[in-house]
């Protein structure tokens, strides 16, 4: 009976352990909503959730582009630059202006193939030269963000077609102040997606055990390289859709934009539980992660908070959110392992029990 | 692979140079022959100061990248150090108290790093990536986000000492023909000197590469490998904020942003040299030549007056046919491994 309680007791703490990125969250909104009440603001409504939602979409788009490279055990860093090379080389096509040449799904495609190819890349450095991630991706970074700036210059394409801008800037629906988005929806279909890829097909399971064990991976018959050029072509690909929804929420490309988004991808990943180590995390926390690093904006915003110190706060908070996280999973690994101990003596009981 | 490197003794080898050291003179030579005023006493004299900030980045950040770590907290911590100097400066304090109080302030913050990193066992990436934010949070916040001047008077007579130049000659009356060796560059050879001592000559060296190769065989082998990582970040730091210093005397003035990006170049710079991030192999020299070679591209490139942004994209390029360089040469050892 109180191994069965334990057991009971186990699980329950293994399914908390699961959900880490979950529990920061919460802690996270519970300070605010107490600090914001005592203040008479008030911090958690309908209207300002979805303020906070849409702030974290962005960031959970190219959170996404960057967990599937940790998950790798890699790293991007060219995301940033990516966003701003392929908008600027391929935006004038998405000038009001042109709208009438051309279907303005055609530009979008283009860049996010540019994306794509500066991915390839990417890929290809680390793979057949073996070049660390890091540094392959920081060459990219470097390179990107100068051809930016030669293409453009210190101009800016601003003005683009209404039509395209409703990807960043369009409204659904409004459910009681709550108002739901077309980036919202744009980043749910993405996750979604991303999480079927990696939980349900075989593509997802082989990124997890490249990222886990590359050596063990690649002696049982993975081809390690394919996953991983595969890897960076999709993650770059999807910072060049992210610069497009940066832009139309912008309504301009600008070769200087988004300088700091690789390490805001870092942060909104690692807080969402994806450890650096590669090979283990779950893509729904990089949402959590997103939401905590907006939540956290937004309410030290409303608490008018200067932004120099806002940087410190999320300093310390990536240190900790991953001491926190990798005490949570190493708790998680030792019960798993314990319940996995337990499961004959279960089936025997409950095989007693249908008998009886 | 160290007896290899040694040659069994017999003196060294020109393969066994780092490879950053070919790199140097490769571009240096081809900067000479195709850039006019490059090879002129005055422009080698400025380079060679612009680079030596970079030169103690990169030795500093060579030494965490060797035990296996990596410090990105380091242009922050520049940022930090240099705004409290500064700041002790402004209010009359006098210039020894004030790099002291620098230096030390770099010191605690590496010591911090390195009890994130060993105490909470967070990845090396994460702990300092983490720290670079509250670093330069701090020098934002103590600076106010202006840039910070004081009255040079007695009590910063030192500083122009150090801005000084130690030998100066006059080749003729143009700028770009006066060789001149500044106060700095001496400082940092020195403190590149102490280092490379150190790690060459203690068991700092050694222990550094152990605790690189495999941490948990160091640890058994009976290194406090623990003790020995929170002490590379701490000189990290230090070496960090002395960096500081030399930004402070060189601008007169202090940016609170003046760290910004300069870690990644140190990474670059590192890796240039043969560092390998995984840690456990690479050289101290070799990271400055690295430095070197970074400078001398940007120095040639803004001397033929190519656009900054094209510098960006020649510099990704020179970083990853450097790479290439290292991957090649690796290979070669490897094979000659093989055959012994």
């Amino acid at each position: 009976m109180s191994g069965q309680t334990s057991t009971l007791h186990k699980r329950a703490l293994k399914s908390l352990t699961d959900f880490s990125p979950l529990v920061i969250l919460i802690v996270v909104l519970v300070f605010f909503q107490t600090v914001n009440a005592l203040r008479d603001n008030s911090y958690l409504t309908m209207s300002n959730a979805s303020v906070i939602v849409n702030q974290a979409c962005f960031l959970t788009i190219i959170g996404i582009a960057q967990a599937l490279t940790i998950l790798t055990g890699g790293l991007n860093l060219s995301i940033g630059s990516v966003m701003a090379f392929t908008t600027v080389m391929w935006g004038r096509m998405l000038v009001s202006s042109n709208a009438a040449e051309m279907h303005y799904l055609v530009p979008m495609l283009i860049i996010v193939g540019t994306g794509m190819v500066i991915g390839l890349i990417n890929g290809l450095l680390i793979t057949k030269l073996k070049m660390p991630p890091f540094i392959a991706t920081f060459a990219t970074m470097y390179a990107c963000r100068g051809l930016a700036w030669l293409a453009l210059g210190k101009r800016v394409i601003y003005n683009l077609n209404p039509d395209f801008r409703w990807f960043g800037t369009g409204i659904v629906t409004r459910v009681g102040g709550f108002t739901l988005t077309v980036p919202m929806l744009i980043t749910l279909l993405l996750l979604a997606g991303t999480a079927f890829m990696l939980t349900r097909t075989n593509f997802g399971r082989r990124i997890y055990f490249t990222g886990a064990n590359p050596v063990a991976a690649k002696f049982s018959g993975i081809p390690t390289d394919k996953i991983i050029i595969l890897v960076y072509v999709l993650s770059t690909g999807i910072a060049a859709f992210a610069g497009l929804l940066y832009g139309a929420r912008l309504n301009s490309f600008e070769p200087g934009m988004a300088v700091n988004a690789p390490f805001e991808a870092i942060t909104v990943a690692l807080i969402g539980g994806i450890a650096m180590s590669g090979g283990f995390g779950n893509i729904w926390g990089v949402l959590c992660g997103a939401v905590i690093v907006a939540a956290i904006h937004n309410g030290m915003n409303s608490m008018s908070v200067p932004s120099e110190l806002q940087t410190l706060v999320m300093g310390s908070l990536i240190i900790f959110a991953v001491a926190f996280n990798q005490f949570l999973i190493k708790r998680n690994m030792e019960l798993r392992n314990e319940l996995d101990e337990r499961v004959p003596v279960n089936t025997h009981e409950s095989a007693a029990e249908q008998k009886s | 692979m160290i007896a290899l490197r040694k040659n069994g003794g017999k003196g060294m080898r020109l393969s066994d140079l780092p490879n950053s050291v070919f790199a140097f003179l490769l571009v240096f030579i081809l900067a000479s022959f195709l850039v006019p005023r490059f090879f002129s006493p005055g422009n080698l004299s400025t380079l060679l100061l612009q680079a030596s900030i970079l030169i103690i980045l990169s030795i500093a950040m060579s030494l965490v990248v060797i035990s296996g770590g990596i410090d990105l907290s380091m242009g922050g911590v520049l940022s930090m150090c240099g705004v409290i100097m500064a700041l002790c400066l402004r209010n009359g304090m006098h210039a020894f108290p004030a790099i002291a109080v620098g230096v030390a302030s770099g010191a605690l913050f590496g010591l911090m790093n390195g009890l994130f990193v060993t105490w909470m066992k967070v990845p090396p990436f994460i702990a300092t990536f983490g720290s670079m934010g509250i670093a330069q949070s701090i020098a934002n916040t103590l600076s106010g986000k202006r840039t910070l001047y004081w009255e040079a008077g007695d009590h910063s007579s030192m500083l122009d000492f150090l801005g000084g130049n130690v030998i100066r000659v006059q080749f003729g009356t143009e700028a770009s023909t006066i060789f001149y060796v500044p106060f700095l560059v001496v400082l940092t050879a020195v403190a590149v000197g102490i280092v490379i001592f150190m790690f060459k000559r203690t068991v700092l060296g050694a222990y550094t590469y152990a605790i690189g190769e495999n941490e948990e065989t160091a640890r058994l082998c009976g290194i406090a490998t623990r003790k020995w990582t929170v002490f590379l970040y701490i000189l990290s730091g230090m070496l960090a904020s002395l960096a500081a210093l030399l930004v402070l005397i060189r601008t007169n003035s202090m940016q609170p942003t003046s760290g910004d990006w300069l870690e990644f170049q140190a990474v670059v710079a590192a890796v240039l040299g043969g560092n390998a991030l995984e840690g456990g192999k690479g050289s101290l020299y070799g990271a400055v030549f690295g430095a070197l070679t970074l400078y001398t591209v940007r120095s040639a490139l803004s001397l033929k007056g190519i656009d900054t942004s094209a510098t960006m994209v020649v510099i990704g390029a020179v970083l990853v046919v450097g790479m290439i360089l290292n991957e090649l040469a690796a290979r070669h050892e490897k094979k000659l491994f093989r055959k012994i």
